[in-house]
C-alpha cells in the first residue's frame, strides 16, 4: 500500500486543471456588462434632487449680491415745438361760434417732451420697482379777446408743473416690470375721453374750457422694495401619516441585512414548501412624521426647506423556522425582501420561538431623527385655490431606536428584540402633493415615492448598498402661524 | 522574459482599469481556463458553472481598480472568483452543508483500478463527492481558507467546519482507498 499525500495532490491537481470556458461566454459577459452600464442612469436619477436644491441656493446666494435695482435708461427727446394751431375752421364754429386760435405757451412748449421711452433690464424677481410718471398737466383755458374784431378766440395752453397736480395724478402711477417703452402717445389723453398723440392739439378739434392734457415728462421716485413675504424664511410645523408598500426590488433600509454579521445564511430555504418570494415582497409599512421646517421663496414658484423630523413606523417582514431550515442553531432567518427574493439574514442572539412551519411575523419598530433638506416646486396654483406641489427632499436621519418583535405563531405572541439600533440612513422622498387650506392651516396629501440610498451600521460599514423603494399614499397637515 | 511579461500585465491592467475592451478581452484570454475549473468545482452543473463564470468576470472588471499590484493578479482573480461562487450559490441556490451524513459511495465508478494514485484520480474522485463536502473541501484545502473564514462563510461553528472537513477528506480518501486499493493519508 503506497501512501500519497493527498492534500498536496488535490490542491497541486487543482491548480494545473485548465478547462476552458465556452466559446460563447466573452459574449455573455460583455451582453451583461452592457445592461449593467444602462441600469446605471437610474442611480443618476437621484442626483436630480441635489442639483435642484443646489442651484437653488446658487440662484439664491447669486441673486443676493446683484445691486438693488438696474436703474432704467431713460431717453428723452425734447422737441421745441413753439407752433400756433389754427382752428378756424368749419367745424369748430358750430361750437365756438368764432375763429378761435389756439397758442401753447412758449415756455411750455420748450419743456415738452414727445417721447419718454424707458429701457429697462430685467429686475431680479425678487424686487419690483414702482416707477411713479410725474405728470405735468396741461391746462387749456380758452379766453375770448372781445377787442379784437375778428373775435378770435385764444386758448392759451397752460403748463403747470407744480407737484400739486403731479400729486393729484398720483393714481397714474406705472409699474414697470420687465421691458416697457412709456410714450406720450400711450400716456396721454384728455380728460373728454379722447385720445391724443403727440400733435395733440392739432387733431384736437373740439376744445372746452375744462380740457386737460395730461402727459407724462419724467421718471421720478423709483424705488426698490423687497417683495413682501417671499425673501423671508417662514416657519411651519407639520404632522403626517404615510401608508407605504415596501417593494421587492431591494430593501427598505430601516432595518437592513447587516454585513457585518458574515453568518447569514439561507441554507435550506428551497426545502420550504411555501413561496418565499411571493410572501416576503410588497411589506406593508406606516410612517407618523413630525416636521419643523423652515421654507423661503426662492425662485418665482420654487422653495427651498431646511428643516428637522421625528420619524416613527413600523412595518413586518417574515421569518422562519430555523429548525426547518436544517440550520444548527436556534437562529431565525428573515426572510426580508432582498435583491431576488430570497435571501435572509440571521440575527444573533435572537430568542429562538418554537414556530410551526408556516410564516410568521416579525414586526419592526423604529424611531429616527433626521434632517430635511428639500426644494418645493409649485406647479398649479390659481389664487386660493387647490395648488399642486411637488417636493424632493434628502432626508439623512439616524435611528434612535429600533425594536424587532419576532412573532410566535404558537403562541401568538411578539419577541421583542433590539438588534440594529443607532443606523445611520439617507433617504430621498418625492411627494406630489395636492394642497388646499382648512381655515389657517393647510392640508397637503398625494403620493409619496420614498428611497434608502445609504444605510450604515454603527460600525460605518454599509448594511445594504441596494436603493430600496417604497411607495404609497401621505397626508399631512401644515400649521401655519 | 519574466519583465517582459510584468510589463505587459501593467499595461493590459492599466486599460482594464480605463475599462478598455480589448484589455479585459486579453485578461479573460489569459485566465479564463483557470478560471473556470473553479466555478466548475463549485457548481452543481456546467450551466450554473457558466453563470458563476459570468458573473464572477464582470466582478472582476467592475472592482479591477481596487487590485493594487500587490500580490499575484491571479491569486486575487482567483479569490474574486471563488467569492463570487459562493455568494451565487448562497443567493439562488442553498447548500446543504451540514447534512451530509448520509453517504452513497457505491455510486462511484470503479472500473478503473489502478496501482498508482494520479491527480486526474483524485479530481475524480473529489468531484464524487456529496455537494456540501465538496464545497467545504474545496475553500479550505484548494482555496485555503482557515476554519475560522469557513465558519464565517458557511455559517457553521468552528468545530463544525473542522469536523466536517475532516469527514470529507475521510470519505475522498475512502473512495480512493476503495478504487484504487491504495492507502491516502489524511491530515487532521
Amino acid at each position: 500500500m503506497k501512501e500519497f499525500d493527498l492534500e498536496n495532490i488535490l490542491i497541486q491537481a487543482a491548480k494545473e486543471q485548465q478547462i476552458h470556458a465556452p466559446d460563447e461566454s466573452w459574449h455573455d459577459i460583455k451582453l451583461a456588462m452592457q445592461k449593467d452600464k444602462k441600469r446605471r442612469p437610474l442611480i443618476w436619477w437621484w442626483l436630480l434632487p441635489a442639483l435642484l436644491i443646489g442651484g437653488s441656493i446658487g440662484y439664491y446666494l447669486g441673486s443676493k449680491n446683484k445691486p438693488e435695482l438696474n436703474l432704467a435708461n431713460i431717453k428723452t427727446t425734447e422737441n421745441n415745438n413753439n407752433k400756433s394751431v389754427d382752428l378756424s375752421k368749419t367745424t369748430q364754429t358750430e361750437k365756438l361760434n368764432t375763429n378761435v386760435t389756439v397758442q401753447e405757451n412758449p415756455t411750455i412748449a420748450k419743456q415738452e417732451s414727445q417721447y419718454l421711452p424707458i429701457h429697462q433690464k430685467p429686475l431680479n424677481s425678487n424686487l419690483y420697482s414702482k416707477i411713479k410718471v410725474k405728470k405735468e398737466n396741461i391746462k387749456i383755458t380758452k379766453t375770448e379777446n372781445t377787442s379784437d374784431e375778428s373775435l378770435k378766440n385764444k386758448i392759451a395752453v397752460d403748463i403747470n408743473q407744480s407737484e400739486k397736480e403731479t400729486a393729484n395724478n398720483d393714481n397714474k402711477t406705472t409699474q414697470i416690470n420687465d421691458f416697457e417703452t412709456v410714450s406720450q402717445t400711450t400716456e396721454v389723453a384728455l380728460n373728454d375721453s379722447a385720445i391724443s398723440n403727440n400733435s395733440i392739439i392739432n387733431n384736437k378739434k373740439l376744445i372746452s374750457n375744462s380740457d386737460t392734457l395730461i402727459k407724462p415728462i419724467a421718471l421720478v421716485n423709483k424705488k426698490q422694495t423687497q417683495k413682501p413675504t417671499t425673501k423671508k424664511w417662514k416657519s411651519y410645523y407639520a404632522a403626517s401619516v404615510a401608508a407605504l408598500t415596501i417593494s421587492d426590488k431591494g430593501f427598505f433600509g430601516f432595518i437592513t441585512q447587516d454585513k457585518s454579521i458574515s453568518n447569514f445564511s439561507t441554507q435550506g430555504i428551497t426545502t420550504l414548501s411555501v413561496n418565499l418570494n411571493a410572501k416576503a415582497n410588497y411589506t406593508n409599512a406606516s410612517m407618523q412624521q413630525l416636521q419643523w421646517y423652515v421654507q423661503q421663496q426662492n425662485a418665482k414658484k420654487i422653495q427651498l426647506q431646511l428643516g428637522l423630523q421625528l420619524q416613527y413606523g413600523s412595518y413586518n417582514a417574515a421569518a422562519y423556522n430555523a429548525n426547518i431550515l436544517n440550520m444548527n442553531t436556534g437562529a431565525v432567518v428573515l426572510a426580508d425582501n432582498l435583491q431576488n427574493g430570497v435571501s435572509g439574514f440571521r440575527a444573533n442572539n435572537t430568542i429562538m420561538v418554537p414556530l410551526n412551519q408556516e410564516l410568521s411575523l416579525i414586526e419592526n419598530k423604529f424611531l429616527q431623527f433626521g434632517a430635511v433638506l428639500g426644494a418645493n416646486a409649485t406647479l398649479i396654483k390659481v389664487n386660493q385655490k387647490p395648488k399642486v406641489n411637488v417636493s424632493i427632499q434628502l432626508v439623512p436621519c439616524f435611528a434612535l431606536h429600533q425594536n424587532v418583535f419576532w412573532f410566535n405563531s404558537n403562541s401568538a405572541r411578539f419577541y421583542k428584540d433590539q438588534v440594529l439600533n443607532r443606523k445611520l440612513n439617507l433617504f430621498s422622498n418625492l411627494h406630489i402633493n395636492y394642497a388646499f387650506k382648512i381655515g389657517k392651516h393647510e392640508v397637503l396629501a398625494g403620493p409619496l415615492l420614498s428611497n434608502s440610498l445609504i444605510s450604515l451600521n454603527k460600525n460605518n460599514s454599509f448594511a445594504n448598498p441596494t436603493i430600496a423603494n417604497a411607495f404609497g399614499v401621505k397626508a399631512a397637515i401644515r400649521f401655519n402661524k | 522574459m519574466a519583465n517582459i511579461k510584468s510589463i505587459d500585465q501593467n499595461i493590459m491592467l492599466q486599460n482594464c482599469k480605463q475599462q478598455k475592451e480589448w484589455a479585459q478581452k486579453q485578461l479573460y484570454d489569459t485566465y479564463e481556463a483557470v478560471l473556470f475549473p473553479i466555478c466548475l468545482r463549485y457548481a452543481i452543473d456546467y450551466d450554473e458553472a457558466k453563470d458563476i463564470f459570468q458573473e464572477g468576470f464582470i466582478r472582476i472588471f467592475n472592482n479591477i481598480k481596487q487590485f493594487k499590484n500587490e500580490g499575484s493578479l491571479e491569486g486575487w482573480l482567483r479569490r474574486v472568483m471563488v467569492t463570487t461562487a459562493i455568494n451565487f450559490i448562497k443567493k439562488y441556490r442553498k447548500v446543504q452543508i451540514t447534512n451530509i451524513e448520509t453517504i452513497n459511495t457505491n455510486s462511484f465508478n470503479s472500473n478503473n483500478v489502478q496501482t498508482h494514485i494520479e491527480q486526474m484520480d483524485v479530481m475524480q474522485a473529489f468531484n464524487s463527492l456529496p455537494y456540501g463536502y465538496k464545497i467545504i473541501l474545496n475553500l479550505h484545502v484548494i482555496e485555503g481558507y482557515s476554519y475560522k473564514e469557513l465558519s464565517d462563510l458557511l455559517d457553521l461553528e468552528e468545530s463544525s467546519c473542522r469536523t466536517k472537513v475532516f469527514r470529507a477528506k475521510q470519505l475522498l480518501q475512502k473512495i480512493l482507498n476503495k478504487e484504487n486499493s491504495i492507502n491516502v493519508i489524511v491530515k487532521k
